[in-house]
């Protein structure tokens, strides 16, 4: 491990120097393959004309031989990079080609390190080919698309064209300029491209953390889902366990031991029968409508009533959709206005019973709904019954929902049972 | 229907794999003076073929049968037996249940735990021309009709693909029945007979079915399907 550290790491920083050693790099090799394809060829086109132009004008010098020369450079990498940016797939960068274009790269800092070389030894003329090749070093530095391709264009730039300065132009003073003019360009052009990958990299940056945060809401939006599907689940179990399912357990018991009478064993399963009926109804999709769930009740226990004598006032208001009205809520409202209903039926020995919804819009309080159920029966005292069993349930009830329950009654002159909600409470 | 004989009685059959509850119903409509019970049946093959030879008045069936779903019997009844009233037998009348049976073509429907007087009172009603309905199914109906009329009305007043919308006694009855109030209470309030409440409500039936039809076919034109 030890020994294959080092070698490792060296391999890793060598791939950084030739712009392969992460994706950000990579991406930026490809941007610039594929825009560097037409620079090329106008090159190669400019050097093929300065060629031929030397070649028809000044058939004595050799500098035909360098502008060809550069011509078969600039259009073999032009076809390289064409070849290239056909094949390419988008993470992964062909080592052997890149190297190649590199090598090319380097040829071509060569060839213009030495232009000065092939040109006669005149000090005026020498000084502005070092200069021409200065400003093409500068502009080539400015393209560079990895250390390894700055490297090639400046390393030769940096110690051709002092060389040539000092030796053919024998101009010591102008070979120290160059020297460092070339180096300040070498700097400009390590900051330009760092810059570049700097830019690179917080866009990647951005991007994933745009692409995170996405998945991060949908996961959370799930949980949410399954949070809210699995509290509605627990509901219902815990309902059934202690209301259906306790109530058949009884029953059970009591018909094993002998202790129940057919007649009350069919009540128990009727009334079974009618819990599970008011769950139902509380899944059924009726919008946050509370007028439609308090009349499916009016549909099942309707006829009841009327069959025991008890006729019904059914007066309700127009009320806007409540958004906290869902299957729980529901279940609640129902199960309370059932159980002031069997409290009428059972005890009270009434002849009428109102039900009555109400919309009151309130300054102060926001929008409030009372829904009673009034009954012209016996009535009770309610001092003493106030702790009853079904009243402290039905309450219990009312503040799962965020709601107030008053029941108001005295011997001899009915009962009557509120139910108060705000049409904005938060589900509970 | 007034033309028929009192020595006539309505023939009922019944499709339902629960041999316990199918006697039980078979003894409600022998022991009602004005029904004959043709036929009892216990899946889907054996339904159809009652149905084919008997041709019954009225059919009572469970949605959940062993081989295969009540709703292609309704389907069969609505199309070879035009005079047929399906009742579909239900334990609790919800609404998914319920709106699928209207839209394969029954017009009523029964609750499990109804006692046999009140299941004969139902099906002579059916057959009066009444449907049930609960204020949960009103409300969807009213949905359901809502989108299309007023897409009808928006364009052009007639158009073939739309169903026909609901005329505005049939709104004003399914209204009420969403907010609660009894056929007779409704009657009162319109100035109608219960019996022409009750007919409303079937009235806005056969349309779900004509409604669910045209959007099968419009379901399958879109995704590229050839309807049934």
């Amino acid at each position: 491990m030890n020994s294959t550290a080092p070698l490792h790491n060296t391999r890793s920083r060598l791939k950084s120097i030739f712009g392969m050693g992460d994706e950000a790099q990579i991406e930026l090799l490809h941007v610039n393959f594929g825009s560097w394809r037409s620079s090329l060829l106008g090159a190669a086109l400019m050097n093929l004309i300065v060629a031929w132009a030397f070649k028809l004008f000044s058939p004595a010098s050799s500098l035909w031989l360098w502008a060809g020369m550069g011509w078969s450079l600039y259009a073999t990498m032009a076809v390289i990079c064409y070849l290239y940016d056909k094949r390419r797939s988008s993470k992964h960068i062909f080592e052997v080609w890149w190297i190649g274009t590199l090598c090319l790269s380097l040829g071509v800092g060569i060839l213009w390190s030495s232009l000065a070389w092939w040109l006669p030894a005149t000090p005026a003329i020498q000084i502005m080919a070092a200069l021409a090749s200065a400003m093409i070093t500068l502009g080539s530095a400015g393209a560079s698309v990895s250390v390894g391709t700055l490297l090639a264009i400046c390393l030769p730039a940096l110690f051709i064209v002092p060389a040539v300065m000092l030796w053919h132009a024998q101009l010591p003073l102008a070979a120290a300029v160059v020297f460092g003019l070339e180096l300040f360009i070498w700097r400009h052009g390590l900051t330009l491209h760092a810059n570049m990958l700097d830019r690179i990299h917080q866009r990647r940056e951005v991007e994933s953390l745009s692409q995170q945060l996405g998945l991060k809401q949908a996961e959370l939006q799930e949980a949410e889902r399954e949070r809210g599907v699995m509290s509605e689940r627990q509901r219902l179990l815990r309902d059934m366990h202690d209301g259906v399912g306790a109530s058949l357990i009884s029953a059970l018991k009591m018909i094993e031991l002998g202790q129940m009478s057919l007649d009350e064993a069919a009540q128990v399963l009727r009334e079974c029968l009618d819990d599970l009926r008011l769950v139902i109804d509380s899944l059924e999709p009726i919008d946050h409508d509370l007028v439609t769930l308090l009349a499916t009740l009016r549909y099942r226990l309707g006829e009841r009533l009327e069959r025991a004598g008890i006729v019904i006032e059914w007066e309700m208001a127009d009320i806007p959709p409540l958004p906290w009205l869902h299957a729980p809520q529901a279940l609640e409202v129902l199960r309370i206005v059932q159980e002031a209903l069997a409290n009428v039926l059972k005890h009270s020995r009434a002849t009428r019973v109102r039900v009555s919804l109400a919309y009151e819009e309130m300054l102060e309080c926001g929008a409030s709904l009372v829904l009673c159920i009034d009954d012209d029966g016996i009535g009770f005292d309610s001092a003493a019954m106030a702790s009853g069993r079904g009243l402290g349930h039905m309450r219990h009830r009312a503040t799962q929902i965020k709601g107030l329950l008053s029941i108001q009654a005295k011997p001899s002159h009915g009962t009557r049972v509120c139910l108060h909600l705000a049409r904005d409470a938060p589900a509970g | 229907m007034p033309t028929r004989l009192r020595s006539m009685k309505l023939t009922v059959a019944i499709v339902d794999d629960d041999p316990r509850y199918r006697s039980s119903l078979a003894h409600a409509v022998m022991s009602a003076p004005d029904m004959a019970l043709v036929g009892a049946a216990d899946d889907l093959s054996s339904g159809r073929t009652l149905l084919d030879s008997k041709q019954p008045e009225i059919l009572l069936v469970d949605l959940g049968l062993p081989s295969g779903s009540g709703l292609d019997l309704i389907r069969h009844a609505a199309e070879h037996l035009p005079a047929c009233d399906v009742m579909v037998i239900t334990v609790f009348g919800d609404e998914r249940h319920v709106i699928a049976s209207i839209e394969a073509g029954a017009t009523g429907y029964l609750l499990k735990d109804a006692s046999n007087g009140e299941l004969a009172d139902h099906i002579r009603a059916l057959h009066a021309g009444g449907s049930p309905i609960s204020p949960v199914i009103a409300r969807q109906l009213l949905t359901r009709f809502a989108a299309p009329s007023a897409a009808a009305q928006a364009k052009d007043e007639i158009e073939e693909d739309v169903p026909q919308a609901l005329s505005p006694q049939e709104h004003k009855v399914l209204l009420m029945i969403s907010k609660g109030n009894t056929h007779d209470e409704i009657a009162k309030m319109m100035g109608v007979s219960r019996q022409t409440v009750l007919t409303y409500v079937k009235r806005t039936y056969r349309k779900l079915q004509v409604h669910g039809k045209v959007e099968a076919i419009v379901k399958a034109q879109r995704t590229g399907l050839i309807a049934r």
